[in-house]
């Protein structure tokens, strides 16, 4: 038996909370496992950034639930905050890159030989990783504004509301 | 709609697939095929980089499907391949577990934990994989001319 179709929009509503559930909880566990904060180390820069990375796939599970239920629903208002929200971290994540790349240069100058390799290769995996999540946001964020005008809410044309009649003699002299 | 949700899934997708090979590719190395031991952890390790394997699989499905019909057959045919997979995956993990019990290596606590740790995930996954296969097979088909019932109607 098909669902009605306020209790589809209910189920996709869903999806919007396990979403965020997913991510709360997910900045969570990076945060605490990032904790006490010390930006000024290039060790803890290039911990956290390969940390951030590896909790990747939870948080792109969430916002595939998120994009899925704004673009099913057809919250257009969602679809261009959840686009600006993608640019921001399309530009973040190819900042923090460059970043990431410098730390890395630095942290493997302080490491015995041996340590070296497994470094670099667990270094070039984090910047993969980050490389292709900004392109997706990129065009995640380009693609949800472009759609989010197909929902905005049709504008009354402007000027007055008032209904103003012409003279019919004077439309017959113009 | 449906296209974009389609391409959002298929992206999705293929991010998941590139995530779980480097992970794979990182633990991995250096391959050493020789050790019995690193044999036995690459196959738990195989194991539990399943869940999210089989959820990138289910999203391109799902990413197929809403593309078009022809592509359906290809989401059905891909879920049949990840249940054959995860019959597999089992396969694979109840043959670790007897030839654990018969050499040293099951002894340590650790190990036993990591096992439990990649037959859990191998059930979950194996619980999506079947939810998935199951309602991939009993879809209509997409796309198909629509006939209306009304005679009137040409």
């Amino acid at each position: 038996m098909p669902l009605s179709r306020s209790a589809t929009r209910t189920l996709l509503g869903l999806l919007y909370v396990t979403g965020a559930v997913l991510i709360v909880d997910q900045l969570l566990i990076l945060f605490t496992s990032i904790s006490p904060l010390s930006p000024t180390s290039a060790g803890w820069r290039f911990g956290a950034m390969g940390l951030g990375i590896g909790r990747a796939t939870p948080l792109l599970l969430a916002d595939t639930l998120i994009i899925l239920a704004a673009l099913w629903l057809g919250h257009g208002l969602m679809m261009r905050i959840w686009g600006g929200v993608h640019f921001v971290l399309a530009v973040g994540l190819l900042v923090l890159l460059g970043l990431f790349a410098l730390d890395a240069i630095q942290v493997r100058q302080q490491l015995v030989p041996e340590a070296q390799s497994a470094m670099l290769l667990g270094a070039a995996r984090a910047a993969v990783m980050a490389l292709v999540l900004s392109i997706w946001s990129a065009w995640l964020a380009i693609h949800l504004l472009r759609i989010s005008k197909q929902f905005q809410a049709p504008r009354s044309e402007r000027g007055s509301a008032l209904i103003v009649g012409q003279d019919p003699g004077e439309e017959a002299a113009s | 709609m449906n296209r974009s949700g389609a391409l959002v899934c298929l992206g999705t997708a293929v991010i998941l697939f590139v995530d779980q090979i480097g992970r794979l590719w990182l633990a991995l190395l250096p391959l050493n095929l020789g050790n019995e031991a690193w044999r036995l952890v690459s196959i738990q390790l195989v194991a539990t980089q399943l869940t999210p394997t089989v959820i990138a699989l289910v999203l391109l499905a799902v990413g197929l499907t809403l593309l078009g019909r022809s592509l359906q057959i290809l989401g059905r045919v891909l879920v049949v391949g990840a249940l054959l997979f995860g019959v597999g995956s089992v396969m694979l993990i109840v043959g670790t577990g007897t030839v654990l019990s018969d050499t040293t290596l099951s002894s340590p606590e650790s190990f036993r934990k990591a096992s439990m740790q990649a037959v859990g995930s191998l059930v979950v996954g194996l619980v999506i994989f079947l939810w998935a296969g199951v309602t991939f097979l009993r879809l209509p088909p997409q796309h198909e001319p629509v006939v209306s019932e009304d005679p009137a109607e040409p």
